[in-house]
Formats: structure tokens, C-alpha cells, sequence
């Protein structure tokens, strides 16, 4: 995982995201957990779904 | 002075008096047309005045015992003034006024303290509203159809909405 350490007010950053599709065919989901010292929400889940073909 | 000439039935001792000559003015009406009465009308009028106003005065008051009422019988907004209840003869008792209530006690204009709880309630909320916040995609990403065996790179864009730094701490595969 790639991403930024620290963002400054109104900052933009990107997490980049490196996933193995394996053999398995079909939809398939995944997520990542993000820890920040955001206080409201300090670990956010991030999901994402892709369809592996046979 | 003109001599004046009474009745013998009204006669009165000449004597060079003044209380003799205004009796016989008032006595004799013909003595009164005939002498210069102008001064002794006014003297008269002047004791009819003081005689009026010097009167009893033990019942002056009695005569007005219900002015008040009548005062008040058309204003009813008027406070009521205490009627002393002191009956005739004895003395009056002045009855001492309490202090007046000082004014803390009355109002305090002084803004209430707020609880601790809420003023912590208070500051959490300033320091959350200056807090870092992390803005992310909250519906499922799609990255579509992708082949066996690939190696899918993506970037997940994220952003700081708040007046502080975001920290990321760290970011793992769940």
C-alpha cells in the first residue's frame, strides 16, 4: 500500500491500491482499513468489488 | 367722626370707645345708612374670616375621614395608602420599615455557569469542529471485469475536510 502520511487541511491524496484478481472467477470483494487520527472516524473501511472472468 | 344719633332705647353710655361705637352700628341700621361704615365693613368681613377659619378644629378631621376613599373610588390603579387603626387619644406607633432586600439576593443578572459536563460537551465540539477529518468513498468501488491472474493497481482518492493535519497512520487489507 502506498499513501500519503499526512494531509494538510483540504488536501488531496491518494491511496494506491495493488490487488491479485487469482484464478478464481466471479465478483469478488475487498477493503482496506484506514487508521487516521481523524477522531470522529479513526479506522475507515474502504470496499471495492471487481469480477474476475472465467 | 360724625356724632351718631341712637334711639333712646339703644342708648348706650357715650364713651369714646371703639367697641361701643361698632355695637351700635351693628344695632341701629339708620346710624349704619347714615355714617361712612366703609371701614367698619371691612373690619367686619375681616373678623367674619378669621372667625370662620379659626373654628373647632377638634372635628376637622372627622369631617373628612373619608377623603381617601373618595379619592381612590375613581382610580383603583392608586396604591392604597394604611389606614392607621390608632384609636383617638392614644399615640401613634411608628412602626420601623425592614431594610430594603439587597439587590444580590433579589437578581442576579450574572450569567449562570454551565455545568462542567456541558462545557466539556462545549469544548469537545470546538475541538472536533478543528479537528483533522477524513473524507473517502463510502459506496463499493467497481473496478470491473478483470482477467485471472492480474495485477490491479488503483488509487483510492482521499481527502482532509478538516482545520487540522490528517494523519494516516496506516492503511491494510481487511
Amino acid at each position: 500500500m502506498d499513501f500519503p502520511k499526512v494531509l494538510r487541511p483540504g488536501q488531496v491524496g491518494n491511496i494506491k491500491v495493488k490487488v491479485e484478481t487469482g484464478k478464481q472467477p466471479g465478483p469478488h470483494t475487498k477493503s482496506v482499513t484506514i487508521k487516521s487520527n481523524d477522531p470522529n472516524d479513526p479506522s475507515r473501511i474502504v470496499q471495492f468489488e471487481f469480477d474476475v472472468k472465467g | 367722626m360724625k356724632e351718631l344719633a341712637a334711639p333712646s332705647s339703644l342708648a348706650i353710655p357715650k364713651q369714646n370707645c371703639a367697641l361701643h361705637t361698632f355695637r351700635l352700628l351693628v344695632l341701629n341700621y339708620d346710624a349704619m345708612k347714615r355714617l361712612d361704615v366703609k371701614p367698619y365693613a371691612a373690619l367686619l368681613v375681616l373678623m367674619a374670616l378669621l372667625s370662620a377659619c379659626s373654628g373647632p378644629t377638634e372635628n376637622a378631621g372627622s369631617s373628612n375621614v373619608n377623603a381617601p376613599q373618595q379619592a381612590n373610588s375613581n382610580s383603583s390603579q392608586q396604591p392604597q395608602v394604611p389606614q392607621s387603626t390608632a384609636t383617638p387619644g392614644t399615640p401613634l406607633m411608628v412602626q420601623p420599615m425592614p431594610p430594603p432586600a439587597s439587590k444580590a439576593d433579589d437578581t442576579d443578572t450574572r450569567p449562570a455557569e454551565k455545568p462542567p459536563a456541558e462545557r466539556n460537551a462545549n469544548k469537545a465540539n470546538t475541538a472536533n469542529a478543528r479537528a483533522p477529518k477524513l473524507v473517502a468513498p463510502d459506496k463499493k468501488l467497481d473496478f470491473g471485469k478483470q482477467p485471472q491472474d492480474k495485477t490491479l493497481i488503483r488509487a483510492i482518492a482521499i481527502r482532509n475536510a478538516g482545520r487540522e493535519d490528517l494523519k494516516i497512520e496506516s492503511v491494510a487489507p481487511s
